[in-house]
């Protein structure tokens, strides 16, 4: 299906660039796109998608909008306080582009669930706030074959990769094992800066909207870590790792247990 | 006596309390051999090291423990992490 007049004009800033253009924007238009996690990675990641014109965008998450969100994730306001986020987010989205579909799957993601989850999606964009959750989405993602859009943020750092299965180093490629329980503090614990979120989330939706769109995506194999102390920048080269229990020759399922963990918003 | 520059990230960096090290070594040193002298004085390191947690970079390209130091090789080391 083509673009419309509305669409043509609503996107014309990005289709004038010099690598867009209607067939590339068909190409988002057609995509159909999750993203885990409703939070400070997952409200830049899902506006972004949403602005660029991605056809369907799904995103899970089970938490509800708390007064502690507010200091990053701009999709709520103080009204939608316990409401699902996700009912919130695609509402406001819905809002800001009624060009496209936008699901709410309100439902935790694990990992004996996320290998369905996660299928037939053309691109997975990442912002989900522990290690269980986010090996089991890379595990999907290299089991279906899904092109995984990384992110992470903790205190003054933030983290993109671009994770292609079958061509990339995947998310185990570059760690191998998730540190031990109880040993990592969470963003409530450590803090984190909105504007930290929304540097990481935005990177993060460019590479996958490039990708969609047919063109280069700029971090794959690179591990790209940004410091917000200093403005560091630093592309660290990945490579896949043999006998990786993910993406190596045989997959061997590994899930992570944190079971005495308390889940953050 | 040769110098080589460790750099720390994330939690590393908030353990050990500094962002980066110079740490002397020897012709021939692999990074294994460097990562344990350094978990000598940061015994958070030797932990992570063994547990498979730390990732190590040479010149911004990750590397396993039987890479050989270089003179003027910039080591990175840093754990994963999953704030969102």
């Amino acid at each position: 299906m083509g673009l419309s007049l509305n669409e043509i004009k609503r996107y014309s800033r990005q289709l004038v660039l010099p690598d867009m253009g209607a067939r590339e924007q068909n190409r988002l238009k057609n995509a159909k796109v999750a993203v885990t996690g409703a939070g400070g990675l997952g409200c830049p990641v899902s506006t972004y998608l949403t602005l660029a014109g991605v056809g369907q965008i799904d995103i899970f998450d089970m938490d509800k909008v708390e007064l502690s969100n507010f200091n990053r994730q701009f999709l709520y306001t103080p009204e939608d306080i316990g409401r699902p986020k996700v009912e919130v987010a695609a509402e406001r989205l819905r809002a800001v582009n009624p060009e496209i579909e936008v699901n709410a799957i309100d439902t935790v993601i694990n990992y004996d669930n996320a290998f369905d989850l996660l299928k037939g999606y053309d691109a997975v964009v990442d912002g989900t706030d522990n290690f269980p959750v986010r090996y089991a989405v890379n595990d999907a993602c290299v089991v279906n074959r899904i092109p995984l859009f990384h992110g992470a943020v903790l205190m003054y750092e933030g983290r993109v990769t671009t994770i292609i299965p079958g061509e990339t180093a995947c998310y185990r490629c570059a760690f191998p094992e998730p540190p031990p329980a109880g040993s990592v503090p969470t963003c409530r614990e450590a803090g984190v800066f909105g504007a930290m979120t929304g540097i990481v989330g935005s990177i993060q939706s460019l590479e996958a909207i490039r990708y969609l769109a047919g063109l280069e995506p700029s971090l794959k194999n690179t591990l790209l870590i940004i410091n917000a102390d200093y403005s560091i920048y630093d592309r660290i080269k990945l490579r896949r790792r043999e006998g990786c229990s993910a993406c190596g020759e045989t997959f061997i399922p590994r899930p992570v247990d944190y079971s005495c963990e308390v889940p953050e918003g | 006596m040769t110098m080589v520059t460790v750099r720390f990230f994330a939690g590393f960096r908030e353990r050990t309390g500094t962002d980066r090290v110079e740490i002397p070594f020897e012709d021939g040193m692999t990074l294994t051999e460097l990562m344990k002298r350094l978990g000598k004085e940061f015994p958070e390191l030797k932990k992570a090291w063994k547990d498979g947690v730390a990732t190590v970079a040479v010149n911004h390209e990750v590397m396993d423990g039987d890479y050989p130091v270089k003179e003027g090789d910039e080591v990175a080391i840093f754990p994963p992490v999953s704030g969102g």
